[in-house]
């Protein structure tokens, strides 16, 4: 009789670059892990999985759903085989992210705060600029302290087929997916405690001092012991279980617009025992909602008055307002170039080829091969709106080359990124299935980034898209000490 | 603490008791109603549909099918209707979420399990066979919370709004209560000692006033004594110090209400069980306990944010 066959045994990785496997060969920093689950049957890990999704179901580890029914709420979804990357490979993404993440601040403080000396330089177009979604011209002035203008940024990158790790896009203004990240960790801690003796991985759950501690360095000069709050659109928000998350880790208050007052331009809370003032707002709204005098008017998840106590000094608001011209996907071209202008050297991170489709040029080549390219909306997050060539039909091709030619500046196009894989649990086996990872990126008085990140992971075989509202999972996501194993 | 949260914490404190109390009440009319031969099992209902206000829009969603798996299914499952047991939960559910950066750990995977099980399709299933199982579990779920509150909250102002909100909703629902039996069992003692037993509350008043003690001294029991949990003097007497204890409620309307009122129950003649001026008592204390759930209610937004105050012609 034979043995029983190990998972890995007969994993096959498929054509693309798989993170565990290298020519039939475990990679070093994952050969205790794969180990350790041909020690386990799949019936142990559906075991630990159930576990898992009841824990998470009753500590309400959840997100909302938009579209179908109103806030539809889903348990977290987190797949049990974690991604490991070790030490020097981490160096050098967190180098990329931390010199990226300073640029792209340095870009809006000049913008905004600044002689706008790239488009003054010819790096950036100013029309290009100006006509931005994300630009606000009522952010011009507004100073931030260090010119943290991105307080949090959460930076997508991917892995091509050679295993080149590239910047996808970036989100300045309210990227979300921290919570999920230490709460992966929690649970990869229930479920395989064994493990964690095995390797040495650094730490995420200090979070919540990390931020606070950006937060509290944009406090108005003079406050030495600034009050923070957390503001939310409230428990509807997809992201609402972060912002309690993040809430109670720091120990600030959770506010909704409506428990903020502004009198002669200074922010208070209503608490019961009466106002009490507000130095630090780190804001989980987007800019169009914050203010309704200022932007969108019928908002009542905002503040009326914010903007204005902003200018008069007496309130900060992170991450600051306008940040969403830089995470444009239409800018996102010309980040490399911010790159060198800002730093003086070369990116560390490429990004992903990218055409843009107001340049007659690239945009007749684009038209030419629309069924090999990815064509992204510039404006949309969430993974919407984008139409890949090779799976779209040709109605789908025709309607995206519609939209082009009406709005060459709405589009982007690019190359295809053949996304590396992982060994992910599928009904009945092991699987490979596309990964990208989204670190963050925390900056006060200097930069930090979080060992890792949300690992995320398209769960239906062979495809690209990976975000959470589309049906994506998750993995924990553990970066070394050292180069192996402890 | 900001007024948002005292308010959901509040109205948690006052779903959870609710969802508790509105199960304690199923449970004693639904073994009356099998005890009793002498009264038809559909006056049961109706009285305790009357008590909870609900006897319209029961008859709006079920006509005149008063029977005991019927109304089992809308009090306790039927979330269309507002006062049932799922919609309690459910309530008290979105109100710890919206203080779920407040509440501890514990509390919140409490209520998660309440409303999880509380919901789940095999209960509703037992509505026929077995409606006191569905009781029992809806009762222990609800022990959990109460359980965690207990355990794991600070005595800080939270602490005390949430429990304000839970000897507000128990009082007026032992007015309730004794409502119910007034009208539906007058002196019969042995109906009084079921309703004792649903608050748990037979062994401490058999103790103190021996087995054969009269219908009218459970009420005094239920309305006077200190120390028994579910007794009116006893949670107005909480409300009153606990809101007292509040920062900054030394201004504060809603303390002296309930202080006040707590003064009047402890000095007032408790009429007997056939006197109708027992009805206009309950009634009197019932209307004072929602005043002084208002007067709270304003005082949480004296310095501004009542949602009641808002428009909602925008979204």
């Amino acid at each position: 009789m034979l043995p029983p066959m190990a998972l890995l045994d007969s994993y096959d990785p498929g054509r693309t670059f798989c993170e565990v496997f290298t020519d039939g060969e475990v990679r070093p920093h994952y050969e205790q892990l794969v180990a350790r689950l041909n020690s386990l049957s799949l019936a142990d890990i559906d075991e630990r999985a159930r576990l898992t999704e009841s824990t998470f179901r009753n500590l309400g580890i959840t997100f909302a759903v938009y579209g179908g029914d109103e806030g539809t709420e889903r348990t977290w979804p987190i797949d049990l085989v974690p991604r490991i990357i070790p030490a020097p490979e981490w160096a050098i993404v967190e180098a990329g992210l931390v010199q990226r993440t300073r640029a792209l601040n340095m870009f809006l403080d000049d913008l905004y705060d600044g002689e706008a000396a790239a488009i003054r330089d010819g790096i950036v177009p100013e029309w290009l600029v100006k006509s931005s979604d994300g630009y606000r011209r009522a952010a011009h002035g507004l100073s931030v302290n260090g010119g943290a203008r991105i307080v949090v940024a959460g930076i997508d990158i991917v892995r091509d087929d050679l295993g080149v790790y590239r910047v996808l896009e970036d989100n300045l203004r309210v990227p979300s997916g921290i919570s999920y990240v230490v709460e992966n960790r929690a649970a990869m801690r229930r479920a395989f405690p064994l493990l964690f003796g095995q390797y040495s991985i650094r730490p995420v759950d200090d979070y919540g001092s990390m931020l606070l501690e950006a937060l509290e360095f944009q406090a108005p000069v003079g406050v030495d012991d600034p009050t923070v709050a957390l503001l939310t659109p409230g428990p509807f928000n997809s992201a609402y279980f972060e912002h309690a998350f993040l809430a109670r880790r720091m120990g600030v208050e959770l506010v909704e617009g409506r428990d903020l007052v502004v009198r002669d331009h200074v922010v208070y809370m209503r608490t019961t025992g009466g106002l009490r003032q507000v130095h630090v707002i780190y804001r989980r709204i987007d800019d169009d909602y914050l203010d309704p005098v200022v932007f969108e008017r019928s908002s009542v998840l905002g503040v009326p008055g914010l903007i204005a106590a902003m200018r008069a000094g007496n309130v900060a608001v992170a991450n600051a307002v306008g940040n969403g011209v830089a995470d444009d996907k239409a800018v996102y071209p010309y980040v490399p170039d911010l790159i060198r202008y800002y730093s003086g050297a070369d990116p560390i991170l490429p990004n992903a080829t990218t055409y843009t489709l107001w340049d007659d040029e690239q945009r007749a080549h684009v038209l030419d091969r629309l069924d090999e390219l990815v064509v992204k909306p510039v404006a949309e997050a969430g993974g919407y709106g984008i139409v890949i060539g090779r799976s779209a039909s040709d109605e789908e091709l025709d309607e995206a080359r519609r939209d082009i030619a009406a709005n060459p500046r709405g589009y982007i196009a690019q190359e295809v990124i053949e996304l590396s894989t992982h060994p992910t649990l599928a009904r009945d086996r092991l699987a490979p299935r596309h990964i990208d990872l989204r670190p963050f990126i925390v900056t006060g008085e200097t930069t930090r980034v979080v060992a890792g990140g949300l690992t995320r992971v398209a769960l239906r075989e062979g495809s690209l898209i990976v975000n959470s509202s589309q049906g994506g999972g998750s993995k924990d996501t553990w970066v070394l000490d050292c180069e192996g194993a402890a | 603490m900001l007024s948002r949260h005292a308010e959901s914490l509040f109205w948690a404190g006052r779903y959870v008791e609710r969802a508790s109390y509105i199960t304690r009440m199923l449970d004693v009319a639904s073994t009356r109603q099998l005890e009793r031969s002498s009264r038809s099992s559909s006056d049961v209902w109706r009285d305790l549909l009357r008590v909870l206000y609900l006897d319209e829009a029961f008859a709006e969603a079920n006509g005149t099918d008063l029977s005991s798996e019927t109304v089992s299914r809308f009090l306790v499952f039927d979330r269309d209707n507002p006062s049932s047991v799922a919609a309690s939960v459910r309530e008290a559910r979105a109100n710890v979420m919206n203080v779920r950066d407040v509440v501890p750990i514990e509390l919140l995977e409490a209520v998660n399990r309440l409303h999880a099980g509380s919901t789940n399709r095999s209960l509703a299933q037992l509505v026929q066979r077995s409606p006191h199982e569905i009781y029992e579990t809806v009762s222990g779920l609800c022990r959990t919370v109460t359980g965690a509150i207990d355990e794991a909250m600070t005595r800080d102002d939270g602490y005390r709004f949430l429990m304000v909100g839970r000897l507000l909703e128990r009082a007026e629902m032992t007015c309730r209560m004794i409502d119910i039996n007034r009208s539906v069992s007058g002196g019969d003692a042995s109906a009084w000692m079921s309703v004792l037993r649903s608050v748990s509350g037979l062994h401490a008043f058999t103790r103190a006033h021996g087995a054969l003690a009269p219908a009218n001294e459970v009420v005094r029991f239920m309305l006077h004594e200190p120390s028994f949990p579910f007794g009116v003097l006893h949670c107005l007497s909480r409300v009153s110090s606990l809101l007292s204890e509040v920062d900054g409620a030394a201004s504060w309307k809603s303390p002296r209400a309930a202080g006040r009122l707590a003064a009047d129950l402890q000095y007032a003649e408790i009429p007997s069980v056939d006197d109708p001026s027992l009805e206009r008592l309950l009634e009197r204390l019932e209307a004072n306990i929602r005043t002084t759930s208002e007067n709270l209610h304003n005082d949480l937004y004296q310095f501004g944010g009542d949602p009641l105050m808002y428009s909602f012609e925008t979204v």
